[in-house]
């Protein structure tokens, strides 16, 4: 099914349930092309349960029940006949912590490919360097790829991540919080590198921090209990939100 | 939460209104001065002028603390870039009003009460003016504000009025005095089209929308 040619990802009417709980209420949202999406809301309004939705990492929860349909470049990714492994190839995701493989830098980066059958030494190598190149961290690290990756900062860490999310050579980028575990510098490091990011793919990135959402994020929803109140232009939704709900938690009068 | 930030909110709203009333003084001493022909007290409007300048800096300063410390988004960013606005616009008027005195103390007085009239005429619709924004702003009375806008059509033709009458009578009124109360009279409707970029950023800040 073909959709609107510039949104990558289509959620229509999306309703999500953990048991009894009716975690995410008829979601619409259409994320466009190339851009930064950025979710925000306090914390248990639903925004990484739809994050994650997007490359059905809700599959591995139980009791979790999906009704409605999402849409990654017009095909239904909750259509029985898709391949959930591919799918997740499609969409790479960077979680909050850092959480590298206990392995060296360049298995850590080399792991995703190897799983999608690539074997030729040569062929790994350069993915691996494409990839690092790619984090904005191949200068700081091709001197030490052989050596541990918890031997790295939480900021290399996470750069190594981004990485191994991109050796997969994704469409999308599924960010959880990228920057709360990071300082200052590690966070606009990170920043810098979704800004270059999303010049080739399709950034939508969770997060607690407002400023961040208005220095990187071109599209931002707001999530509520379980709703997107309001979805819009970034700088418009900072500028003058139309809902007050909106205007509230921005503004800090609630969260 | 943003009990600090409330505290900086109200604080910048009196600061605000002193200035207001600052020039809202300076206004009606204008006034007085040309009604009574009174020198001294348009020697003290011009003086008055260095503290509406002060005010505004202080102003300025604040709202950068603010805009650098409590990051503002959404209505209170509205909030401290229409006031950044609005203290500009009200320098100017503070401004006009030091400059019409200024032009009225190099006028010959004797024949010229006609032209004397309608500067007066121009000073008290401004006056209103002024006053109607401020009522506005305090009772976010977005009606009010629309009102004062339309009031400044009467300044333009006050003014189109002063300058018929100048050009009618320059013989009598004589070239220097002509050119005093042109400047006067250009200087007050100055003044009027100031007061309605105020109300529209009064507008802004309650809507997010430019224009009334």
């Amino acid at each position: 099914m073909e959709k609107e040619k510039n949104n990558k990802v289509v959620i229509e009417n999306l309703n999500l349930f953990y048991g009894e709980h009716h975690a995410l209420k008829n979601i619409n949202l259409k994320i466009p092309e190339g851009k930064i999406t950025a979710f925000i809301g306090p914390s248990g309004c639903g925004k990484s349960t739809c994050l994650k939705s997007i490359n059905r990492m809700n599959d591995l929860v139980d009791n979790c029940r999906i009704e409605g349909k999402i849409f990654i470049s017009g095909e239904d990714i909750y259509d029985p006949r898709t391949d959930v492994t591919l799918l997740r190839k499609c969409a790479g995701m960077v979680f909050q912590t850092p959480n590298p493989f206990p392995m060296s830098i360049f298995d850590n980066v080399a792991y995703g490919p190897r799983i999608h059958g690539i074997k030729d030494k040569k062929k790994l190598e350069e993915i691996v360097e494409r990839s690092l190149r790619g984090a904005a961290i191949w200068d700081d690290l091709k001197d030490k790829l052989k050596k541990s990756a918890f031997g790295l900062s939480g900021g290399q860490q996470q750069r190594l991540c981004i990485a191994r999310a991109l050796a997969i050579e994704p469409d999308i980028i599924l960010m959880d919080e990228p920057t709360s575990a990071l300082d200052p510098i590690s966070t606009l490091k990170i920043e810098d590198l979704m800004m270059e990011l999303r010049k080739k793919y399709t950034v939508i990135v969770v997060t607690h921090n407002m400023q961040q959402a208005t220095r990187i994020a071109d599209k931002t929803a707001f999530f509520l209990m379980g709703e997107v109140i309001e979805y819009s232009d970034t700088d418009r939704m900072f500028r003058n939100p139309v809902d007050k709900r909106t205007e509230d938690y921005i503004t800090g009068r609630f969260g | 939460m943003r009990k600090r930030f409330q505290g900086e909110l109200e604080k910048l709203h009196k600061m605000l209104l002193k200035m207001d009333m600052t020039i809202k003084s300076n206004i009606d001493m204008m006034l007085t001065a040309l009604k009574n022909n009174d020198r001294q007290l348009a020697k003290e409007v011009i003086e008055s002028d260095d503290l509406v300048d002060k005010l505004e800096i202080e102003i300025e300063e604040f709202c950068i603390d603010i805009i650098i410390r409590q990051q503002p988004v959404a209505g209170d960013l509205r909030e401290i870039t229409s006031v950044l606005k609005m203290i500009t616009d009200l320098e100017r008027i503070s401004d006009y009003s030091a400059s019409v005195c200024e032009h009225f103390l190099d006028i010959k007085l004797d024949d010229n009460v006609k032209c004397m009239k309608k500067i007066i005429k121009l000073g008290k619709n401004a006056k209103q003016m002024f006053i109607g924004m401020i009522k506005g702003h305090m009772e976010q009375n977005d009606e009010k504000l629309k009102k004062v806008n339309e009031q400044d059509s009467v300044s333009d033709e006050i003014f189109e009025d002063l300058k018929s009458n100048i050009i009618k009578d320059i013989d009598i009124i004589g070239v220097e005095n002509s050119i005093n109360f042109i400047l006067m009279g250009r200087a007050l409707e100055r003044m009027a089209d100031h007061i309605t970029n105020i109300c529209d950023w009064i507008h802004y800040k309650m809507t997010g929308k430019f224009k009334i």
